[in-house]
């Protein structure tokens, strides 16, 4: 009799502690998957919008929508009749512009190095001087050592395209737009500037604002303004380099109406036969 | 060679109604970086953050590239990695040099050196950095200029990496800023770098290495202090505001005439002033030939000034100058090495040249000199040697009684009161004789003329005179 008494009161309290057990368990699994499910969430959003982004750049490069390789077979058989007829300066024109939209059309993992980002703005500099002239000058300081380091293609093109319409066309005797790049321990600061009109202190407000959103702030941008075209290349740039780095890395801006905007981009050293 | 970053901010905000607006800055060993902001630049609040006084709401710290949070940086800055030299915060006017240096050294309870270690110890510190201060002195009886040394050797000792101080332009003189850059220079050979505080961009300007510029509590330019002219300056302090005042450059044909500025003083006397403005005067050596040139370029608007002007155009042998021209530029260092009545006794004359002075004649001279300015005796209030010197040095040659005197930024370094006195003494010379103020500083001579000739690339573009209403 006393060893039923017990058995039922082992039995009693055996199956709550069982099913104590199994529940804490179920918890614990359920709250693994649900981490595991953010972390694969957050991996897919930041693959969606980097690919959104690399798509925006694409197409603001290419707004035709022309097959590349036809663009490419043009453009060299324009520059192999300007040899013909010896007209040297289409040539090279032509050559450089061939150079440029392979640039950015190419894929190569989308990250580049200085030099190739360096090499493509000289490129767009000497398309830009056959319709401006000698107004624009281009000046480039790179300390010895960096032209090395990566940092995602088509970056520095759009800011000095932006130094040059937005800053430099509107000034009557033109400019110079400077790209200097130096390295500290662990990051390269490229520092783009240019001494044209400057901008207007609400327009930088609004700049730097943008450039400080955060992610969902942009996605949710992205969703609800599709069109908009211009005036995103810095924001662009400044994206995808927080993607590709983390959050403290980017662009900011400093301008004063009449005096010039600088440009300064902060990347982590990544070297050449690294990845990111 | 690649820079080492030791300090960066990134978007820093905090609470204050004008506080700091997403600034950013950064600083990089070895170097003297220069914060220049007017008063409410929210400067004071960059130093506030840096030396653990204010809490920063957003934005991060990064420390030699690595990030770090408000609870590090203030470890920094208790383990004085970042020290704020301030003579007014730092040091202990009761205690002598040597105990300043040593108090509140060791928070573990131990052996304290005795008083005669510790001034042996702190006499080899300051005879390693250069410093003629004797460690037994109390700092009360130390000038600011001295107890500013004795702070930065007190960082020294700590082995601080960074090191904040204030510019005081109103007390620090020229010798003193050339003597601080010196020993700086050194410094930085050791990976030291400064942060200087400043609102004035004169002498320390070249002492520096980078300048952020800082307006409403944001930054408005980050640059090598070489790559910024100092008339571009006040645009990016006032941007838009300034340059809308300022019309660009072969813009205006016509010289505006304004007859609206409104002064304080509405003294008659300033009629006989004339004052000149131009931003680049600071930059060239003080020569006539400037006025000369002014007037030979814009003789047809200078046409109803001819009076200040005539007495250029006289004989300039020496004998028959009909103006005085008292320059800026080391003044002090002449005037002190005579004394003061050698100083007042400047001959006028051959014949004052070969006579003799009696001695009682000297007396006679100094105690004029101090019953012309009589606020110098007053012994509860120190008078910087920069102004006593200025004040002999115009005094002087008061008694030549010249029709013109010229004067080179005549307000230079001065405190509120001494300026107050500088402008009582110049509308009393007015009563004599005419007076020109020249500077390229707006300021320092928008009280005090009544009429101001705005100057660029030695054209006139603006006339300015005083309300006669």
């Amino acid at each position: 009799m006393r060893i039923e008494v017990w058995s039922m009161i082992i039995l009693v309290l055996t199956y709550p502690l069982f099913f104590l057990i199994l529940w804490k368990k179920w918890i614990r699994y359920k709250t693994r998957m649900q981490i595991e499910f953010e972390r694969e969430k957050t991996r897919l959003e930041k693959e969606c919008m980097s690919k959104v982004l690399n798509k925006q750049m694409q197409y603001q490069a290419l707004q035709s929508q022309i097959n590349p390789h036809f663009l490419y077979n043009t453009l060299d058989s324009i520059r192999g009749e300007a040899l013909m007829v010896g007209n040297d300066s289409i040539a090279i024109m032509t050559e450089r512009l061939s150079k440029f939209f392979r640039y950015c059309i190419s894929n190569k993992g989308n990250i580049a190095t200085i030099r190739d980002e360096i090499n493509n703005v000289m490129d767009y500099f000497y398309i830009q001087e056959y319709r401006f002239g000698d107004k624009f000058h281009l000046e480039t300081e790179v300390d010895e050592g960096c032209d090395q380091y990566k940092l995602p293609q088509m970056t520095l093109q759009p800011i000095v395209e932006n130094a040059i319409f937005h800053g430099l066309e509107r000034k009557k005797d033109g400019g110079t737009v400077s790209i200097k790049v130096f390295e500290t321990q662990k990051n390269i600061k490229i520092q783009v500037s240019d001494n044209g009109v400057g901008m207007s202190e609400e327009d930088l407000y609004e700049i730097n604002k943008n450039l400080r959103r955060t992610e969902e702030e942009l996605s949710q941008k992205i969703q609800n303004d599709n069109s908009q075209k211009t005036g995103i290349a810095l924001q662009n740039v400044n994206e995808r380099i927080r993607i590709h780095y983390g959050n403290d890395y980017g662009i900011t801006v400093h301008s004063t109406k009449y005096l010039g905007t600088d440009v300064m981009i902060l990347i982590p050293k990544v070297n050449e036969n690294e990845q990111i | 060679m690649s820079k080492f970053e030791i300090l960066r901010a990134n978007n820093i905000c905090t609470a204050e109604r004008y506080g700091l607006d997403h600034f950013c800055m950064d600083l990089y060993e070895a170097e003297t970086l220069l914060i220049l902001g007017n008063c409410s630049s929210g400067k004071d609040i960059v130093k506030d953050v840096l030396i653990g006084q204010n809490i920063v709401q957003a934005g991060n710290f990064f420390w030699k590239e690595e990030p770090i949070d408000h609870k590090t940086m203030l470890e920094k800055i208790q383990c004085h990695e970042i020290f704020y030299a301030s003579p007014d915060k730092v040091l202990i006017d009761s205690y002598t040099v040597a105990e300043n240096i040593y108090v509140i050294r060791n928070r573990k309870k131990g052996i304290m050196p005795t008083q005669k270690a510790m001034n042996i110890q702190t006499a080899n510190l300051l005879g390693e950095l250069g410093f003629t201060l004797n460690p037994e002195h109390r700092i009360r009886d130390l000038d600011f200029f001295q107890r500013l040394l004795v702070c930065l050797t007190k960082a020294v000792s700590y082995d601080s990496k960074v090191i904040l101080f204030d510019y005081m332009d109103n007390i620090l003189q020229v010798s003193h800023l050339k003597y601080l850059k010196k020993w700086m220079e050194k410094q930085k050979l050791e990976g030291r770098s400064f942060i200087i505080f400043g609102e004035k961009y004169d002498e320390i300007y070249k002492s520096c290495d980078r300048v952020v510029i800082m307006s409403d509590g944001r930054d408005k330019k980050i640059a090598p202090v070489s790559e910024i002219l100092k008339n571009e300056i006040p645009y990016y302090w006032l941007g838009e505001a300034y340059s809308k005042f300022n019309q660009p450059r072969g813009n205006a044909p016509q010289i505006p005439h304004r007859s609206n500025r409104r002064s304080e003083y509405q003294d008659m006397r300033r009629n006989n002033i004339l004052g000149i403005y131009d931003k680049d005067w600071g930059n060239k050596k003080p020569d006539i030939q400037y006025f000369v040139h002014l007037y030979e370029q814009n003789y047809k608007i200078l046409d109803e000034y001819n009076v200040f002007f005539d007495p250029l155009f006289h004989n300039t042998a020496y004998k028959n100058k009909q103006y005085i021209f008292i320059e800026n530029i080391e003044y002090d260092k002449i005037l002190s090495s005579f004394p003061l009545a050698y100083n007042l006794m400047i001959p006028r004359n051959k014949w004052e040249l070969l006579s003799r002075t009696s001695r009682i004649k000297e007396e006679v001279m100094v105690q004029e000199f101090y019953k012309q300015f009589e606020f110098l005796k007053n012994k509860g209030r120190h008078y910087s040697e920069y102004f006593f010197y200025r004040l002999v040095a115009i005094y002087r040659f008061e008694r030549f009684r010249k029709p013109l005197m010229i004067l080179d930024n005549a307000f230079l370094r001065l405190d509120i009161v001494e300026e107050n006195y500088m402008r009582d003494y110049i509308f009393y010379i007015a009563e004599k004789m005419n007076v020109i103020l020249i500077s390229h500083r707006l300021n320092e001579i928008d009280q005090t003329a009544g009429t101001i000739l705005y100057v660029e690339d030695g054209k006139i573009v603006q006339i300015d005179s005083v309300d006669s209403r």
